[in-house]
């Protein structure tokens, strides 16, 4: 009898110390749309002396367009036109990209915290720690993204975006 | 109903892939001409199989105003579009 009274009690532990375990690592599922709306509106970031990225993100249903411009010393040095959708299969946006004069690319990005986001190449996204080019980008303030451009897992570009009206 | 979509070509695949967004869904999909005025459209997913495609569409240009598009989609009757060009 004492016995299985001492088996029962070890179970009930075991089963509270699992829930309470499972508490700790069960995050909530991250509302990817409500999200990406922290990047609607124009954004600068500074390149290098003289050059100046020009960012501009509008809505479109669950998605959004998003127009970039580099100029340099008053010259549009590059033009690209991007479209994302939320892909609600995969939980995460899907963009497609096109720079004039290069080919199109597809992208995949999804945010891992309220501020943190990531990206990579639709087809690396089973396997994003794996991909040859990563974006990594975390929202400092409302007004502030920081993103990190990876290739081979080596940080190549830095880039500052702050709001402009 | 409004949709969005942006088109760009790919080297890689030697065709025109494009996004497109309508009513909070995304797709993609691979588009190429088999000759001057016919191309043929799938899933972007179903590039290495295109035999195997969930659908398909083909087109032709009858003329540079007049486009004629057919949809086949697996096990459904064939679905006929046409589009004239507007000012």
């Amino acid at each position: 009898m004492k016995k299985s009274i001492l088996i029962l009690v070890i179970a009930g532990f075991l089963v509270i110390g699992l829930s309470e375990i499972q508490a700790q690592t069960t995050q909530p599922k991250l509302n990817q749309v409500e999200l990406m709306k922290q990047f609607f509106g124009n954004w600068k970031a500074d390149l290098a002396k003289d050059t100046v990225l020009y960012m501009n993100i509008e809505p479109f249903g669950t998605g959004f367009t998003c127009y970039i411009k580099t100029v340099a010393k008053n010259i549009t040095i590059s033009e690209m036109k991007e479209l994302y959708g939320y892909d609600s299969k995969i939980d995460r946006y899907v963009a497609a990209s096109l720079e004039k004069g290069k080919d199109i690319e597809i992208y995949a990005l999804w945010f891992k915290s309220n501020t943190k986001y990531e990206g990579v190449h639709l087809s690396d996204v089973s396997n994003p720690d794996k991909a040859s080019i990563k974006f990594e980008g975390e929202i400092k303030s409302k007004d502030e993204c920081l993103q990190t451009i990876l290739i081979n897992g080596k940080v190549a570009v830095i880039e500052d975006y702050k709001r402009i009206k | 109903m409004e949709a969005k979509q942006l088109w760009g070509y790919d080297k890689k695949i030697d065709k025109i892939v494009y996004v497109n967004l309508e009513d909070g869904n995304i797709t993609i999909g691979a588009v190429w001409f088999i000759s001057n005025n016919k191309y043929i459209g799938i899933p972007y997913s179903d590039i290495a199989n295109p035999e195997k495609a969930s659908f398909r569409y083909e087109g032709e240009f009858k003329s540079p105003n007049l486009l004629v598009e057919t949809l086949n989609k697996n096990g459904k009757p064939p679905k006929t579009y046409t589009y004239t060009r507007t000012k």
